[in-house]
């Protein structure tokens, strides 16, 4: 094993060969994508697909991970500063960059392992885990939020595992017509959400320790639908009391046929 | 699900209407709709949601936008192709599926 | 060219219970997976695998000399999910070994002379087919119109371990 993971050697005498054969997408690179790609790329992925199509700005620097002044001042692509910095890391790590809305790649997700979702929006993240269902992939979707509460504000967030045979992000409480439908009642209006680094990196580094269980898991097998509930308040990490009752729920979103494969082959 | 009379009212304006379903959500297919706008007839392929889907009670995508016609356009990945569909709220989903369909185009004559 | 089969591990599950049930007079099962495609890019395909469709004791022939015949009654079956489903079939069976199971002679000239015959139901999709070891997974498939089969050059099986196996 080379000496750079011989820290992690007790994921197994093959998890090297496994990180570096791994292909995994990050669609949105700030807050929390820019988190899951430094820690993704410390642990020995080897196949990076990474999509945004904003550009840096100031007011990314409380919070993206490797994202400097320079970038913000040269507005650099979020995919260049992403693609520098897993290079930096890793040499070897083949790197695709993708500057433009994820619809517009979408064909590019068909390949990977596992998509990892760190967008803003819930309609984003509702077509994002249509397409990895599509294509039996395991979708992480990582989620951050700050709200106003009477005497201040409350942060927190979550982390969710959706794949074939588990609950989907409405089974799991996160995808709702009533959020659906607040976000399209905004458009255009939305401004910037509050997000911090502390918050975003506890639920990537949750996401990331969820992906490799998923891939190399060192005790035991885990379930197929993970909802972990991040307090940031009380800085605690817990497993969803929704969980207990959908293990024995079969998803009723996400079944048939004509939710695999591509639905106009003929 | 899409009843089956609504599905054969639509057929009479695209014959090669069907049902597909995403994610819970039910579409109505239209290959090859004609979309009329200003002096000129748009052939393009279309899914029609007769149900409430991201707070529009219906809505309708096209397989490509129309130029110069709608607001605020959005792209959306549905069904593993992508989409287009512009801010046009309100239409029914208790009128006929052709009332439905005809109101949705009106917003781009 | 790259084609990449999925399949989820439950399903994988369901297959190997069918495969190693004892068969009355044949030596071993066989069975189809029923699948839908989708292009990879310019020149690749996925195949994901969404059912398993056994083979009925009665619809087997006895036949000594191979380790499982199908009869007619089973093709034809097998072409009638194709036809309900919409969907590429692949024939699979056991090898019972571990490490890359590799086709006999046998498994390679039957083949190749069922597995086109699915086009007669479903000339678009692809078809193939799949063996299982104790421990992975390789397979061929015909697509659509094309006389030679492809190696399938990666399995992936989706479950609470996620796992894939290049061919090499």
């Amino acid at each position: 094993m080379e000496q750079r993971f011989v820290s992690q050697d007790f994921l197994g005498e093959n998890s090297t060969s496994i990180f570096e054969s791994c292909r995994i997408a990050i669609v949105g690179l700030s807050g929390g994508g820019s988190h899951v790609a430094q820690q993704t790329a410390h642990v020995g992925i080897g196949d990076f697909l990474v999509i945004d199509p904003d550009r840096v700005a100031e007011r990314n620097l409380n919070r993206m991970v490797w994202a400097t002044s320079q970038d913000a001042r040269r507005k650099s692509l979020k995919t260049a500063v992403i693609s520098r910095g897993i290079k930096k890391m890793n040499p070897r790590a083949r790197v695709s960059a993708v500057p433009k809305k994820w619809q517009e790649a979408a064909e590019l997700l068909r390949d990977r392992h596992v998509i990892f979702g760190c967008v803003d929006s819930f309609s984003e993240r509702q077509q994002i885990e249509a397409v990895a269902r599509r294509y039996v992939i395991p979708y992480l979707d990582v989620g951050m939020d700050v709200w106003p509460i009477q005497d201040g504000y409350s942060v927190g967030g979550q982390v969710a595992l959706s794949m074939p045979g588990g609950p989907c992000l409405r089974c799991l409480g996160i995808l709702t017509d009533d959020r659906l439908a607040q976000e399209a009642a905004k458009y255009g209006a939305a401004g910037n959400r509050p997000q911090v680094v502390w918050a975003n990196g506890v639920l990537a580094s949750t996401a990331v320790g969820v992906f490799v269980n998923l891939i190399c898991p060192w005790r035991g097998l885990q379930l197929r639908g993970i909802l972990r509930e991040y307090d940031g308040d009380s800085h605690t990490v817990a497993s969803s009391n929704k969980l207990p009752y959908l293990a024995s729920v079969r998803c009723p979103h996400f079944s048939g046929l004509s939710s695999v494969g591509d639905p106009f082959w003929n | 699900m899409i009843a089956a009379e609504m599905l054969e009212e639509l057929k009479l304006i695209c014959d090669g209407a069907s049902q597909m379903v995403e994610g819970g959500c039910f579409f109505v297919y239209l290959p090859g709709l004609r979309v009329p706008s200003a002096s000129q007839i748009f052939v393009l392929d279309a899914l029609l949601c007769l149900q409430s889907r991201d707070g529009y009670p219906t809505r309708l995508f096209l397989s490509q936008l129309v130029p110069g016609r709608g607001n605020n356009w959005t792209q959306h990945r549905i069904l593993d192709r992508t989409w287009y569909t512009w801010s046009w709220n309100n239409v029914a989903a208790s009128s006929r599926p052709t009332q439905i369909l005809a109101e949705h185009l009106r917003a781009l004559r | 060219m790259s084609v990449i089969f999925k399949i989820g591990s439950d399903l994988v599950d369901v297959v190997r219970e069918d495969l190693l049930k004892p068969h009355p007079f044949a030596a071993e099962r066989v069975g189809f997976l029923s699948c839908r495609p989708r292009r990879l890019n310019a020149n690749g395909l996925i195949l994901l695998a969404h059912g398993y469709h056994s083979v009925a004791d009665c619809d087997y022939v006895n036949d000594p000399t191979v380790g499982a015949m199908m009869g007619s009654a089973a093709i034809r079956k097998a072409m009638q999910v194709a036809l309900s489903s919409d969907a590429g079939m692949f024939h699979v069976h056991v090898h019972g070994h571990s490490g890359r199971p590799s086709p006999s002679r046998t498994d390679l000239h039957e083949t190749a002379r069922f597995v086109p015959d699915f086009w007669n139901v479903r000339p678009r999709m692809p078809h193939g087919a799949v063996i299982l070891s104790e421990d992975s997974l390789s397979g061929r498939c015909w697509r659509p119109g094309v006389k030679q089969p492809v190696v399938i050059t990666e399995f992936c099986v989706v479950g609470p371990r996620l796992s894939w196996i290049k061919d090499r």
